[in-house]
């Protein structure tokens, strides 16, 4: 069996070899992650990796901006997240939320805030955001 | 470039510089693909025996304590900057929240915890992650 080199491939359904594991464009381009990013709000807040995006910016304690490299077609995509410490006691919770803004999300930036389970705002060290949607 | 028709292509290796749907339609590149595909992901109930429920790329889970566990991950990460989100619950209206525990992740781990609304670590009967980044 030799090795197929092509630019453009259309394709029905892809497959493995022995015809299992079907996966249409349509269901790749569904549901693939669009970007992702795993970040760092103490100090001074930075990316630690990620992926289609092309920065954050600090808002104040807890809360940012997550800028887009790629946009999304329209400000009706999903985000999913978790937050944490590296620090501070175990039961102290935290979660990355949508800020209810209502001039955000929009194509190109999602506004994040981190709280504890004491609903304050904390500049968490590990904050992991993925997205899906239409480009 | 060549157009290349057939109902049914079987090769070992595909070179892809973008996959189509067969109207020329979602479009992918491959390094789309790898870098937005899901690399793990885990269904897990963290009561009585904390147990899997059913999972992808997961070798097992470690239940160290009321809501604190280690998930284990078979094909490593590339390092440990990678990205994991989730939620968990009960089958009650208390409000939980997951997040990571304070342990910072490895290439094949991450340390989580379950906490409820009151800010105590919780055994959830229903914890969801999912994991992407680089391998």
């Amino acid at each position: 069996m030799s090795t197929l080199n092509v630019t453009n491939a259309q394709i029905t359904t892809l497959k493995d070899a022995s015809g299992n594991n079907p996966t249409t464009p349509s269901d790749l381009v569904k549901g693939r992650a669009k970007a992702w990013i795993n970040y760092d709000m103490s100090g001074t807040a930075g990316i630690t990796e990620s992926f289609n995006i092309t920065s954050i910016t600090d808002n104040g304690t807890g809360d940012c901006t997550v800028t887009i490299a790629t946009d999304f077609d329209d400000g009706n995509y999903c985000c999913v997240s978790a937050s944490g410490n590296n620090h501070g006691s175990g039961s102290d919770g935290h979660l990355v939320i949508i800020n209810d803004d209502s001039a955000i999300p929009t194509t190109t930036a999602v506004k994040c805030i981190t709280k504890n389970d004491a609903n304050a705002a904390r500049d968490t060290d590990r904050n992991y955001l993925v997205m899906f949607g239409d480009q | 470039m060549a157009t290349l028709s057939n109902t049914d292509l079987t090769v070992a290796d595909a070179n892809i510089t973008t996959l189509k749907d067969g109207s020329g339609n979602n479009p992918s590149t491959p390094a789309e693909i790898v870098s937005g595909r899901i690399k793990a992901w885990v269904n897990m109930d963290g009561s009585g025996t904390a147990h899997i429920d059913t999972s992808f790329n997961m070798t097992s889970i470690t239940d160290h304590s009321t809501g604190v566990y280690t998930l284990t991950i078979a094909t490593d990460f590339g390092s440990a900057d990678w990205v994991a989100a989730g939620m968990c619950g009960t089958d009650n209206t208390t409000t939980h929240f997951l997040g990571t525990a304070n342990a910072a992740p490895a290439a094949g781990t991450l340390k989580i915890q379950t906490v409820n609304d009151g800010g105590g670590l919780i055994d959830c009967t229903h914890i969801m992650v999912m994991m992407v980044g680089d391998q």
